[in-house]
Protein backbone atom coordinates (compact mmCIF):
# COMPACT_ATOMS: atom_id res chain seq x y z
CA UNK A 1 0.00 0.00 0.00
CA UNK A 2 1.33 3.63 -0.65
CA UNK A 3 -0.97 6.06 -0.26
CA UNK A 4 1.61 8.24 2.02
CA UNK A 5 2.12 11.83 0.59
CA UNK A 6 5.65 11.87 0.26
CA UNK A 7 6.74 15.44 0.58
CA UNK A 8 10.07 14.92 -0.22
CA UNK A 9 8.97 13.07 -3.66
CA UNK A 10 6.92 16.21 -4.52
CA UNK A 11 9.83 18.70 -3.82
CA UNK A 12 12.03 16.46 -6.24
CA UNK A 13 9.48 16.29 -8.73
CA UNK A 14 8.86 20.34 -9.10
CA UNK A 15 12.46 21.02 -9.08
CA UNK A 16 13.47 18.45 -12.17
CA UNK A 17 10.04 19.98 -13.86
CA UNK A 18 11.30 23.57 -13.32
CA UNK A 19 15.00 22.77 -14.44
CA UNK A 20 14.25 20.64 -17.22
CA UNK A 21 10.71 22.31 -18.67
CA UNK A 22 11.11 25.79 -17.63
CA UNK A 23 14.41 27.37 -16.93
CA UNK A 24 17.80 28.09 -18.41
CA UNK A 25 20.06 24.94 -17.87
CA UNK A 26 22.67 27.53 -16.25
CA UNK A 27 20.20 28.59 -13.27
CA UNK A 28 20.67 27.16 -10.16
CA UNK A 29 17.32 26.39 -8.15
CA UNK A 30 17.18 25.37 -4.53
CA UNK A 31 13.66 24.71 -3.01
CA UNK A 32 13.68 27.92 -0.83
CA UNK A 33 14.35 30.40 -3.36
CA UNK A 34 11.90 32.75 -4.63
CA UNK A 35 10.53 31.77 -7.57
CA UNK A 36 10.12 35.30 -9.44
CA UNK A 37 13.92 36.41 -8.67
CA UNK A 38 14.82 33.28 -11.32
CA UNK A 39 12.11 34.52 -13.78
CA UNK A 40 9.29 32.48 -13.36
CA UNK A 41 6.61 34.33 -15.09
CA UNK A 42 2.76 33.59 -14.63
CA UNK A 43 2.82 31.55 -17.25
CA UNK A 44 5.52 29.25 -16.16
CA UNK A 45 3.83 29.16 -12.90
CA UNK A 46 0.55 27.65 -14.62
CA UNK A 47 2.68 25.15 -16.40
CA UNK A 48 4.02 23.68 -13.11
CA UNK A 49 0.38 23.99 -11.21
CA UNK A 50 -1.04 21.49 -14.87
CA UNK A 51 2.21 19.31 -14.28
CA UNK A 52 1.52 18.92 -10.91
CA UNK A 53 -2.52 17.74 -11.46
CA UNK A 54 -1.17 15.32 -14.38
CA UNK A 55 1.79 14.14 -12.10
CA UNK A 56 -0.43 13.40 -8.69
CA UNK A 57 -3.83 13.57 -10.89
CA UNK A 58 -5.55 16.18 -8.57
CA UNK A 59 -7.13 19.31 -9.17
CA UNK A 60 -5.52 22.12 -7.51
CA UNK A 61 -8.18 25.19 -6.81
CA UNK A 62 -7.51 28.04 -8.49
CA UNK A 63 -8.75 30.19 -5.80
CA UNK A 64 -6.06 28.90 -3.41
CA UNK A 65 -2.78 29.82 -5.50
CA UNK A 66 -2.04 32.56 -3.74
CA UNK A 67 1.34 34.86 -4.22
CA UNK A 68 2.41 32.99 -0.95
CA UNK A 69 1.90 29.69 -1.94
CA UNK A 70 3.60 29.91 -5.37
CA UNK A 71 6.26 31.37 -3.41
CA UNK A 72 9.06 28.76 -3.58
CA UNK A 73 9.60 24.98 -4.35
CA UNK A 74 8.97 24.45 -0.69
CA UNK A 75 5.75 26.35 -0.61
CA UNK A 76 4.67 25.05 -3.04
CA UNK A 77 5.45 21.44 -2.24
CA UNK A 78 3.96 21.88 1.14
CA UNK A 79 0.74 23.06 -0.45
CA UNK A 80 0.40 20.01 -2.59
CA UNK A 81 1.56 17.43 0.10
CA UNK A 82 -1.58 18.85 2.43
CA UNK A 83 -3.93 19.19 -0.16
CA UNK A 84 -3.57 15.89 -0.90
CA UNK A 85 -4.12 14.80 2.48
CA UNK A 86 -6.82 16.55 2.96
CA UNK A 87 -8.09 15.35 -0.71
CA UNK A 88 -8.03 11.56 0.36
CA UNK A 89 -11.54 10.80 1.13
CA UNK A 90 -12.78 7.37 2.20
CA UNK A 91 -13.45 6.01 -1.04
CA UNK A 92 -10.62 7.60 -2.74
CA UNK A 93 -8.27 5.37 -0.21
CA UNK A 94 -10.75 2.07 -0.64
CA UNK A 95 -10.08 2.68 -4.75
CA UNK A 96 -6.26 3.04 -3.85
CA UNK A 97 -6.59 -0.21 -2.08
CA UNK A 98 -8.83 -2.33 -4.77
CA UNK A 99 -5.61 -1.63 -7.35
CA UNK A 100 -3.19 -2.51 -4.98
CA UNK A 101 -5.22 -5.60 -4.82
CA UNK B 1 -22.07 74.08 -24.02
CA UNK B 2 -24.16 76.52 -26.08
CA UNK B 3 -24.36 75.51 -29.77
CA UNK B 4 -24.55 78.49 -32.30
CA UNK B 5 -23.41 76.65 -35.69
CA UNK B 6 -23.40 80.10 -37.78
CA UNK B 7 -20.69 82.03 -39.08
CA UNK B 8 -17.30 81.04 -39.44
CA UNK B 9 -15.33 78.79 -36.76
CA UNK B 10 -11.56 79.71 -36.07
CA UNK B 11 -11.20 75.37 -34.77
CA UNK B 12 -13.22 72.64 -35.62
CA UNK B 13 -12.40 69.32 -34.49
CA UNK B 14 -14.11 65.87 -34.78
CA UNK B 15 -13.95 63.43 -31.96
CA UNK B 16 -14.53 64.33 -28.60
CA UNK B 17 -11.71 61.64 -26.87
CA UNK B 18 -8.67 62.22 -24.78
CA UNK B 19 -7.24 63.93 -27.58
CA UNK B 20 -10.22 66.15 -29.09
CA UNK B 21 -10.86 67.35 -25.40
CA UNK B 22 -7.23 68.35 -25.12
CA UNK B 23 -7.33 70.15 -28.27
CA UNK B 24 -10.95 71.80 -28.04
CA UNK B 25 -9.11 73.10 -24.29
CA UNK B 26 -5.85 74.64 -26.34
CA UNK B 27 -8.07 76.26 -28.87
CA UNK B 28 -10.59 77.70 -26.76
CA UNK B 29 -7.98 79.40 -24.19
CA UNK B 30 -6.28 80.63 -27.10
CA UNK B 31 -9.18 82.81 -28.18
CA UNK B 32 -10.00 80.78 -31.28
CA UNK B 33 -14.02 80.39 -31.72
CA UNK B 34 -13.94 76.38 -31.31
CA UNK B 35 -16.37 73.60 -32.16
CA UNK B 36 -16.04 70.27 -30.55
CA UNK B 37 -18.15 67.83 -32.64
CA UNK B 38 -18.45 64.21 -31.46
CA UNK B 39 -20.60 61.16 -32.21
CA UNK B 40 -21.55 59.45 -29.15
CA UNK B 41 -23.80 61.05 -26.48
CA UNK B 42 -20.51 61.39 -24.49
CA UNK B 43 -17.27 62.77 -24.13
CA UNK B 44 -14.43 60.87 -23.56
CA UNK B 45 -13.85 58.52 -27.01
CA UNK B 46 -12.28 54.76 -26.30
CA UNK B 47 -11.88 56.00 -22.57
CA UNK B 48 -15.59 56.07 -21.61
CA UNK B 49 -16.93 54.09 -24.85
CA UNK B 50 -14.55 51.13 -24.33
CA UNK B 51 -13.87 51.36 -20.96
CA UNK B 52 -10.48 51.39 -21.35
CA UNK B 53 -10.44 51.63 -17.62
CA UNK B 54 -6.33 53.18 -17.06
CA UNK B 55 -4.58 56.61 -18.01
CA UNK B 56 -1.23 55.27 -19.29
CA UNK B 57 1.40 57.68 -20.71
CA UNK B 58 1.31 60.29 -17.22
CA UNK B 59 3.92 59.41 -15.39
CA UNK B 60 7.87 58.26 -16.30
CA UNK B 61 9.23 54.57 -15.98
CA UNK B 62 11.22 54.33 -12.78
CA UNK B 63 10.68 57.19 -10.64
CA UNK B 64 7.00 58.45 -11.47
CA UNK B 65 7.58 61.42 -12.35
CA UNK B 66 4.57 63.61 -13.43
CA UNK B 67 6.11 66.55 -14.66
CA UNK B 68 7.29 65.24 -17.86
CA UNK B 69 3.88 64.10 -18.80
CA UNK B 70 2.96 68.19 -20.39
CA UNK B 71 0.81 70.49 -17.94
CA UNK B 72 -2.50 69.78 -20.18
CA UNK B 73 -2.14 66.44 -19.21
CA UNK B 74 -1.23 67.12 -15.48
CA UNK B 75 -4.29 69.43 -14.93
CA UNK B 76 -6.64 66.63 -16.27
CA UNK B 77 -4.78 64.11 -13.82
CA UNK B 78 -5.33 66.21 -10.68
CA UNK B 79 -8.97 66.41 -11.47
CA UNK B 80 -9.45 63.09 -12.32
CA UNK B 81 -7.66 62.26 -8.45
CA UNK B 82 -9.91 64.60 -6.74
CA UNK B 83 -13.11 63.63 -8.95
CA UNK B 84 -12.83 60.52 -8.92
CA UNK B 85 -10.66 59.63 -5.91
CA UNK B 86 -8.02 57.83 -7.10
CA UNK B 87 -4.40 57.42 -7.43
CA UNK B 88 -1.58 56.24 -9.31
CA UNK B 89 -0.90 53.02 -9.45
CA UNK B 90 2.25 50.85 -10.67
CA UNK B 91 2.90 46.84 -11.89
CA UNK B 92 6.46 44.96 -11.28
CA UNK B 93 7.93 46.27 -14.43
CA UNK B 94 7.68 49.82 -12.84
CA UNK B 95 5.10 50.99 -14.99
CA UNK B 96 2.53 53.37 -13.18
CA UNK B 97 -0.85 54.30 -14.63
CA UNK B 98 -4.06 55.74 -13.35
CA UNK B 99 -7.13 53.60 -12.98
CA UNK B 100 -10.09 55.61 -13.53
CA UNK B 101 -14.38 55.33 -13.35
CA UNK B 102 -15.90 56.40 -16.86
CA UNK B 103 -18.25 58.38 -15.01
CA UNK B 104 -15.52 60.52 -13.63
CA UNK B 105 -13.34 60.73 -16.42
CA UNK B 106 -16.34 61.95 -18.19
CA UNK B 107 -17.39 64.28 -15.91
CA UNK B 108 -13.98 65.60 -15.44
CA UNK B 109 -13.80 66.23 -19.54
CA UNK B 110 -17.41 67.59 -18.88
CA UNK B 111 -16.15 70.20 -16.44
CA UNK B 112 -12.97 71.43 -18.02
CA UNK B 113 -15.17 71.97 -21.32
CA UNK B 114 -17.61 74.07 -19.59
CA UNK B 115 -15.13 76.40 -18.10
CA UNK B 116 -14.62 77.57 -21.53
CA UNK B 117 -16.65 79.50 -24.21
CA UNK B 118 -16.52 76.55 -27.05
CA UNK B 119 -19.05 75.00 -29.00
CA UNK B 120 -20.19 70.89 -28.22
CA UNK B 121 -21.62 68.89 -30.72
CA UNK B 122 -22.81 65.54 -29.46
CA UNK B 123 -24.50 63.05 -31.59
CA UNK B 124 -23.14 64.25 -34.72
CA UNK B 125 -20.65 62.71 -37.43
CA UNK B 126 -19.03 64.14 -40.47
CA UNK B 127 -20.76 62.78 -43.70
CA UNK B 128 -18.66 65.10 -46.39
CA UNK B 129 -16.60 68.19 -46.64
CA UNK B 130 -16.07 70.65 -49.51
CA UNK B 131 -12.27 72.29 -49.99
CA UNK B 132 -10.83 75.13 -51.98
CA UNK B 133 -10.04 73.49 -55.02
CA UNK B 134 -6.75 74.42 -55.18
CA UNK B 135 -4.19 71.49 -55.63
CA UNK B 136 -0.89 73.34 -54.79
CA UNK B 137 -2.53 74.63 -51.23
CA UNK B 138 -5.66 72.69 -50.88
CA UNK B 139 -7.50 73.39 -47.69
CA UNK B 140 -10.84 72.19 -46.42
CA UNK B 141 -13.72 74.50 -46.06
CA UNK B 142 -16.58 73.05 -44.96
CA UNK B 143 -17.75 70.15 -43.13
CA UNK B 144 -21.43 68.74 -43.81
CA UNK B 145 -22.39 67.22 -40.41
CA UNK B 146 -25.43 64.95 -39.39
CA UNK B 147 -26.76 65.03 -36.26
CA UNK B 148 -30.23 63.42 -35.86
CA UNK B 149 -32.37 63.96 -38.67
CA UNK B 150 -30.17 67.41 -39.42
CA UNK B 151 -27.70 68.32 -41.57
CA UNK B 152 -25.48 71.14 -40.75
CA UNK B 153 -22.66 73.18 -42.97
CA UNK B 154 -19.88 74.19 -41.03
CA UNK B 155 -17.55 76.34 -41.81
CA UNK B 156 -13.99 76.33 -40.04
CA UNK B 157 -10.47 77.81 -40.82
CA UNK B 158 -8.76 74.99 -38.89
CA UNK B 159 -10.01 71.40 -38.80
CA UNK B 160 -8.71 68.98 -36.30
CA UNK B 161 -9.44 65.04 -37.13
CA UNK B 162 -9.38 63.65 -33.50
CA UNK B 163 -11.78 60.97 -34.36
CA UNK B 164 -8.82 57.93 -33.89
CA UNK B 165 -10.41 56.47 -37.65
CA UNK B 166 -9.06 58.97 -39.85
CA UNK B 167 -12.53 59.96 -40.51
CA UNK B 168 -12.06 63.86 -41.46
CA UNK B 169 -8.47 62.90 -43.17
CA UNK B 170 -10.87 60.42 -45.58
CA UNK B 171 -13.37 63.01 -46.16
CA UNK B 172 -11.27 64.98 -47.32
CA UNK B 173 -8.97 62.58 -49.09
CA UNK B 174 -5.59 63.32 -47.62
CA UNK B 175 -2.79 60.99 -47.96
CA UNK B 176 -2.95 58.60 -45.01
CA UNK B 177 -1.13 55.77 -43.33
CA UNK B 178 -2.70 52.09 -43.58
CA UNK B 179 -2.27 48.96 -43.86
CA UNK B 180 -3.94 45.55 -44.04
CA UNK B 181 -3.25 44.64 -39.90
CA UNK B 182 -3.67 46.80 -36.92
CA UNK B 183 -3.31 45.68 -33.67
CA UNK B 184 -5.64 43.19 -31.74
CA UNK B 185 -8.52 45.16 -29.89
CA UNK B 186 -10.23 44.01 -26.37
CA UNK B 187 -12.88 43.69 -24.47
CA UNK B 188 -14.55 44.75 -21.28
CA UNK B 189 -16.80 43.22 -19.23
CA UNK B 190 -17.92 44.38 -15.48
CA UNK B 191 -18.60 41.95 -13.15
CA UNK B 192 -20.32 42.02 -9.52
CA UNK B 193 -21.71 39.99 -7.00
CA UNK B 194 -18.19 37.99 -6.26
CA UNK B 195 -17.68 35.92 -3.53
CA UNK B 196 -15.85 36.94 -0.06
CA UNK B 197 -13.05 36.05 -1.33
CA UNK B 198 -13.00 38.68 -3.64
CA UNK B 199 -12.57 40.98 0.04
CA UNK B 200 -8.80 39.62 0.05
CA UNK B 201 -7.41 38.35 -2.79
CA UNK B 202 -4.71 40.68 -4.69
CA UNK B 203 -4.84 41.78 -8.52
CA UNK B 204 -1.90 39.43 -8.93
CA UNK B 205 -4.11 35.95 -7.72
CA UNK B 206 -7.00 36.94 -9.43
CA UNK B 207 -5.42 37.35 -12.58
CA UNK B 208 -3.62 33.57 -11.67
CA UNK B 209 -7.04 32.31 -11.33
CA UNK B 210 -8.01 33.13 -14.25
CA UNK B 211 -5.28 31.87 -16.24
CA UNK B 212 -5.24 28.53 -14.50
CA UNK B 213 -9.25 28.24 -14.75
CA UNK B 214 -9.79 29.73 -18.81
CA UNK B 215 -6.45 27.47 -19.76
CA UNK B 216 -7.57 24.65 -18.50
CA UNK B 217 -10.60 25.08 -20.32
CA UNK B 218 -9.31 25.79 -23.09
CA UNK B 219 -6.98 22.93 -23.24
CA UNK B 220 -9.64 20.56 -23.15
CA UNK B 221 -11.78 22.10 -25.65
CA UNK B 222 -14.48 23.55 -22.80
CA UNK B 223 -13.40 27.14 -24.38
CA UNK B 224 -12.02 28.51 -28.05
CA UNK B 225 -8.44 29.04 -28.19
CA UNK B 226 -7.93 32.20 -27.38
CA UNK B 227 -10.24 32.68 -24.93
CA UNK B 228 -8.04 32.53 -21.96
CA UNK B 229 -6.43 36.29 -22.63
CA UNK B 230 -8.10 37.66 -19.69
CA UNK B 231 -7.48 39.75 -16.98
CA UNK B 232 -8.59 42.57 -14.21
CA UNK B 233 -8.57 45.95 -15.11
CA UNK B 234 -6.15 47.18 -13.01
CA UNK B 235 -7.51 49.15 -10.42
CA UNK B 236 -11.01 47.95 -10.95
CA UNK B 237 -11.61 45.19 -8.42
CA UNK B 238 -13.61 46.96 -5.60
CA UNK B 239 -15.54 45.27 -3.10
CA UNK B 240 -17.10 42.24 -4.92
CA UNK B 241 -17.35 44.31 -8.58
CA UNK B 242 -14.62 44.37 -10.99
CA UNK B 243 -13.81 44.69 -14.42
CA UNK B 244 -12.43 42.18 -16.92
CA UNK B 245 -10.03 42.94 -20.21
CA UNK B 246 -10.29 40.47 -23.04
CA UNK B 247 -7.42 40.29 -25.17
CA UNK B 248 -8.38 39.51 -28.83
CA UNK B 249 -6.61 36.43 -30.72
CA UNK B 250 -6.32 37.75 -33.95
CA UNK B 251 -5.45 41.31 -35.02
CA UNK B 252 -7.92 43.92 -36.54
CA UNK B 253 -7.78 43.87 -40.56
CA UNK B 254 -8.72 46.23 -42.56
CA UNK B 255 -12.02 45.54 -44.15
CA UNK B 256 -15.59 46.61 -44.41
CA UNK B 257 -17.30 44.59 -42.09
CA UNK B 258 -14.72 44.29 -39.56
CA UNK B 259 -16.13 46.25 -36.72
CA UNK B 260 -19.51 44.45 -37.05
CA UNK B 261 -17.01 41.72 -36.62
CA UNK B 262 -14.88 42.90 -33.81
CA UNK B 263 -17.85 43.26 -31.70
CA UNK B 264 -19.83 40.34 -32.23
CA UNK B 265 -16.88 39.05 -31.24
CA UNK B 266 -16.28 40.74 -28.17
CA UNK B 267 -19.70 39.91 -26.82
CA UNK B 268 -20.07 37.06 -27.49
CA UNK B 269 -16.75 36.08 -26.22
CA UNK B 270 -17.36 37.52 -23.01
CA UNK B 271 -20.29 36.14 -22.40
CA UNK B 272 -19.16 32.68 -22.72
CA UNK B 273 -16.00 33.48 -21.20
CA UNK B 274 -18.22 34.77 -17.76
CA UNK B 275 -20.73 31.78 -17.81
CA UNK B 276 -17.97 29.83 -17.43
CA UNK B 277 -16.36 31.01 -14.78
CA UNK B 278 -19.72 31.21 -12.89
CA UNK B 279 -20.04 27.88 -13.50
CA UNK B 280 -16.55 27.09 -12.62
CA UNK B 281 -14.62 28.91 -10.34
CA UNK B 282 -16.56 29.49 -6.12
CA UNK B 283 -15.35 33.50 -6.51
CA UNK B 284 -17.88 33.62 -9.33
CA UNK B 285 -20.73 31.49 -8.59
CA UNK B 286 -22.80 34.10 -7.67
CA UNK B 287 -21.46 37.05 -10.03
CA UNK B 288 -23.42 38.81 -12.28
CA UNK B 289 -22.56 40.62 -15.51
CA UNK B 290 -23.47 44.45 -14.83
CA UNK B 291 -22.15 45.98 -17.99
CA UNK B 292 -20.16 45.18 -21.63
CA UNK B 293 -18.73 48.11 -22.78
CA UNK B 294 -20.63 50.31 -25.67
CA UNK B 295 -18.12 49.21 -27.97
CA UNK B 296 -14.58 47.51 -28.06
CA UNK B 297 -11.21 48.84 -27.42
CA UNK B 298 -9.56 49.38 -30.77
CA UNK B 299 -5.97 50.44 -30.54
CA UNK B 300 -4.82 51.29 -33.62
CA UNK B 301 -6.18 52.20 -37.63
CA UNK B 302 -5.71 54.66 -40.78
CA UNK B 303 -4.43 57.81 -39.25
CA UNK B 304 -3.39 60.51 -41.61
CA UNK B 305 0.01 61.11 -43.37
CA UNK B 306 1.99 63.59 -41.54
CA UNK B 307 4.74 66.32 -42.63
CA UNK B 308 6.63 63.82 -40.56
CA UNK B 309 5.92 60.19 -39.70
CA UNK B 310 7.24 59.74 -35.94
CA UNK B 311 8.96 56.14 -36.17
CA UNK B 312 10.01 53.04 -33.73
CA UNK B 313 13.73 54.05 -33.43
CA UNK B 314 12.82 57.44 -32.22
CA UNK B 315 10.62 56.51 -29.52
CA UNK B 316 13.17 53.47 -28.04
CA UNK B 317 16.32 56.32 -28.18
CA UNK B 318 14.03 58.95 -25.96
CA UNK B 319 14.95 61.23 -29.04
CA UNK B 320 14.05 65.07 -28.35
CA UNK B 321 13.18 67.66 -30.92
CA UNK B 322 13.56 71.11 -31.24
CA UNK B 323 10.06 71.02 -32.09
CA UNK B 324 8.94 68.98 -29.67
CA UNK B 325 5.27 69.60 -28.81
CA UNK B 326 4.44 66.41 -26.22
CA UNK B 327 6.65 64.27 -24.00
CA UNK B 328 5.82 60.19 -24.58
CA UNK B 329 6.08 58.43 -21.56
CA UNK B 330 4.66 54.90 -22.54
CA UNK B 331 7.00 51.90 -24.12
CA UNK B 332 5.92 50.60 -27.38
CA UNK B 333 3.17 47.96 -26.55
CA UNK B 334 2.17 45.79 -29.49
CA UNK B 335 -0.86 43.97 -28.83
CA UNK B 336 -0.74 41.03 -31.73
CA UNK B 337 -2.20 37.81 -32.24
CA UNK B 338 -0.32 36.09 -29.30
CA UNK B 339 -0.83 36.07 -25.86
CA UNK B 340 1.00 38.88 -24.68
CA UNK B 341 1.82 42.15 -25.47
CA UNK B 342 5.20 42.68 -27.35
CA UNK B 343 6.78 45.57 -24.67
CA UNK B 344 9.91 47.75 -25.47
CA UNK B 345 11.12 49.75 -23.44
CA UNK B 346 13.56 53.25 -23.37
CA UNK B 347 15.66 53.92 -20.23
CA UNK B 348 13.80 54.41 -17.38
CA UNK B 349 12.89 58.02 -15.79
CA UNK B 350 13.48 59.16 -19.83
CA UNK B 351 10.68 60.05 -22.52
CA UNK B 352 10.73 60.70 -26.44
CA UNK B 353 9.33 64.03 -28.15
CA UNK B 354 6.04 63.92 -30.85
CA UNK B 355 7.85 66.51 -33.68
CA UNK B 356 4.89 68.95 -34.79
CA UNK B 357 5.16 67.87 -38.23
CA UNK B 358 3.35 64.07 -37.13
CA UNK B 359 0.31 66.37 -36.11
CA UNK B 360 0.46 68.66 -39.92
CA UNK B 361 -1.62 66.83 -42.40
CA UNK B 362 1.39 66.55 -45.66
CA UNK B 363 -1.18 67.71 -48.18
CA UNK B 364 -3.80 69.74 -46.92
CA UNK B 365 -2.58 72.83 -44.95
CA UNK B 366 -5.15 73.44 -42.44
CA UNK B 367 -5.78 70.00 -41.24
CA UNK B 368 -4.13 68.61 -37.79
CA UNK B 369 -3.94 65.60 -36.00
CA UNK B 370 -4.07 64.29 -32.52
CA UNK B 371 -4.10 60.83 -30.52
CA UNK B 372 -4.03 58.06 -31.99
CA UNK B 373 -4.38 59.86 -35.51
CA UNK B 374 -0.95 61.32 -35.73
CA UNK B 375 1.72 60.23 -38.57
CA UNK B 376 3.55 57.55 -36.77
CA UNK B 377 4.68 54.07 -37.53
CA UNK B 378 2.41 50.97 -36.21
CA UNK B 379 5.03 50.54 -33.28
CA UNK B 380 5.47 54.28 -32.51
CA UNK B 381 1.93 54.54 -32.48
CA UNK B 382 1.77 52.35 -30.03
CA UNK B 383 3.17 53.56 -28.01
CA UNK B 384 1.75 57.73 -28.91
CA UNK B 385 -1.87 56.48 -29.16
CA UNK B 386 -2.23 55.80 -25.12
CA UNK B 387 -4.62 58.39 -22.95
CA UNK B 388 -2.10 60.43 -21.58
CA UNK B 389 0.03 61.06 -24.54
CA UNK B 390 -3.18 61.92 -26.02
CA UNK B 391 -4.04 64.44 -23.86
CA UNK B 392 -0.59 66.03 -24.79
CA UNK B 393 -1.00 65.82 -28.88
CA UNK B 394 -3.88 66.71 -28.63
CA UNK B 395 -3.96 69.51 -26.75
CA UNK B 396 -0.62 70.93 -29.28
CA UNK B 397 -2.83 70.12 -32.15
CA UNK B 398 -6.06 72.77 -30.62
CA UNK B 399 -2.81 75.34 -30.28
CA UNK B 400 -1.31 74.81 -33.89
CA UNK B 401 -4.62 74.86 -35.15
CA UNK B 402 -5.87 78.18 -33.36
CA UNK B 403 -2.63 79.96 -34.33
CA UNK B 404 -2.98 78.69 -37.83
CA UNK B 405 -6.14 80.53 -37.83
CA UNK B 406 -5.06 83.59 -36.51
CA UNK B 407 -2.54 83.44 -39.29
CA UNK B 408 0.54 83.26 -36.95
CA UNK B 409 3.92 81.67 -37.86
CA UNK B 410 4.03 78.28 -37.14
CA UNK B 411 7.60 78.45 -35.34
CA UNK B 412 6.52 81.06 -33.23
CA UNK B 413 3.06 79.17 -32.28
CA UNK B 414 5.22 75.99 -31.26
CA UNK B 415 7.82 78.00 -28.96
CA UNK B 416 4.86 78.99 -27.11
CA UNK B 417 3.66 76.11 -27.03
CA UNK B 418 6.30 74.20 -25.28
CA UNK B 419 6.45 76.69 -23.40
CA UNK B 420 2.72 76.56 -22.31
CA UNK B 421 2.77 72.68 -21.97
CA UNK B 422 6.50 73.19 -20.02
CA UNK B 423 8.45 71.38 -22.40
CA UNK B 424 11.24 73.97 -22.94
Amino acid sequence: MNILIDFQHIENEITSFLKHEILDPSVIITPNDKLSVVGLQSLDLMELVFFIERKYQCKLPAELLREEVLFSINSIALFVSDFLVSDLSPSHIQAELNNEN
Amino acid sequence: MRTDLSGQYDVLILGAGASGIGAAIAASRKGARTILIEKYGFLGGLACSAEVGTICGLYTRGSHKTELAGNFANEFRERLERNGSTKMQNNETGLAYLPYEVYAFEDTARTLLKETSLDVLLHATGISISTNHDKASKKIEKINIISGNKTHVISASSFIDASGEAVLSKLAGAKLISSEEYQAPAFVVGINNLSESALSISEKDFNFVLLKELTSAENIGVLEKGTARVSLVPGSLKKRRCKLKLAYPFCRQDSDFEMTLIEDYGRSAALSTFFHLKNNLPLFKDAEIFSLAPQAGIRTGPRGKGLYTLKKAEVLEARKHDKGIANGLWPIEMWGAERKPLLEFFPENDYYQVPADCLISSDISNLFFSGRGISADEYALSSARVIGTSFSTGYASGYLAASSANKEGIDEAIINLRYIEGLS
